[in-house]
């Protein structure tokens, strides 16, 4: 059973959210002021920006690659430019594909033949690129993970 | 903040999905058996037909008395409805995780039209709270639940507008976005955001009660 609700409530629930905008407001500009020393270098910036996927909806990926393998201790080519077996299939004791542009395998969109622009049946570019990047940085549980962290405004 | 945010996207999406699919159907389940037990008469009276009609006339703009009584509220709520709908399914960021978690390959909103849809949510949410702190007819009625819900919907949408226009601390405000998210999720089945699965059973009881009891139309 409910009890009645009283009357002289309303006057002051309307102090609350007032009390609750103001805290949101600090909140909120507390969370707009920008991280300190992020700021990387404009000389080094490198980006993934593969042709096939133009026009970009986001800001090209950062990506520095010698930076990049030095930092996550990358020696093997074969980790990021993988060989695959004859049909297709991603394979780690395949000779590696160095020198190739994912593109070249990926195509933009899955379900036919290869190659840019064309339809493929293996994983599509955007989605190799987004599982070779993240999932590797969620599998060493380090380096960004969410949208803007690679896809950062120049 | 970078294994919090993994922790997010991973595992705690799971728990969410899990919460809202299971809190839905046992609020779906023990609202059925409560109605069968208390209005079994309702219930005889349900007929798919006026439950359609009834529908359809409320999901029309101003085809109702009670849509053409204030203008205003009419639109902000089709214009709020329809975009959160719009970016819940298709906004570029959560079509790129279906397809980084799945290789599902969903259809997503162009990023100017997700952008401008956001933004009118969120001066939407300031309309509605608006609302409620000016309009003493509906000051009246608010309950601090109706600020949780209105902040469960405002503060995922905030984060992501920040976070997408890369203005402030972007892990923290996409950590924030996915956390606000989820919680949002798992409040839906229990709080008054559960309109969301209530909604069609509210108009099947009106519809039917109107078309099959009182013989007249879904005013």
């Amino acid at each position: 059973m409910k009890t009645p609700r009283s009357l002289p409530r309303a006057p002051r629930l309307a102090t609350q959210p007032a009390i609750v905008a103001a805290i949101l407001a600090a909140a909120l500009l507390f969370l707009l002021l920008p991280p300190v020393g992020m700021a990387p270098a404009q000389e080094d910036m490198k980006v993934l920006a593969p042709e096939a996927l133009a026009p970009q909806s986001r800001p090209a990926a950062r990506f520095v690659h010698d930076t990049h393998n030095e930092k996550a201790k990358i020696d093997e080519c074969g980790t990021c430019h993988h060989g695959t077996t004859e049909d297709g299939r991603r394979d780690a004791t395949a000779a590696t594909s160095e020198g190739t542009p994912c593109a070249d395998c990926h195509a933009v969109h899955a379900g036919g033949g290869g190659g840019v622009g064309k339809v493929g049946k293996g994983t599509p570019l955007e989605r190799a690129y987004h599982r070779q990047c993240m999932g590797c940085h969620r599998e060493q549980g380090k380096g960004p993970t969410a949208c803007g962290g690679c896809h950062t405004k120049v | 903040m970078q294994q919090l945010y993994n922790f997010a996207v991973g595992p705690l999406a799971w728990v969410a999905w899990a919460v809202f699919l299971g809190g839905s159907a046992w609020r779906l389940a023990s609202m059925w058996a409560l109605a069968r037990k208390k209005d079994m008469n309702a219930v005889a009276y349900m007929d798919v037909r006026f439950a359609a009609r009834s529908m359809a006339h409320w999901a029309t703009p101003f085809a109702t008395l009670g849509w053409r009584a204030n203008p205003a509220v009419t639109v902000a709520t089709f214009a709020f409805h329809t975009a959160l709908g719009l970016l819940l399914l298709f906004a570029p960021g959560h079509a790129v995780l279906w397809d980084y978690a799945f290789g599902v390959n969903v259809w997503s909103l162009p990023e100017g039209i997700a952008d401008a849809l956001t933004v009118l949510v969120i001066l939407l949410c300031g309309f509605f709270a608006w609302r409620r702190l000016q309009l003493p007819v509906v000051r009246f009625v608010t309950r601090p639940m109706d600020w949780l819900v209105l902040a469960l919907v405002a503060v995922p949408c905030i984060t992501a507008f920040l976070a997408k226009q890369q203005i402030g601390d972007n892990l923290l405000l996409s950590t924030l976005h996915v956390l606000s998210g989820e919680a949002t999720l798992m409040a839906l089945p229990f709080t008054r955001l559960s309109h969301a699965i209530f909604s069609p059973f509210a108009r099947a009881y009106m519809g039917s009660e109107f078309g099959g009891v009182r013989h007249c139309p879904d005013w």
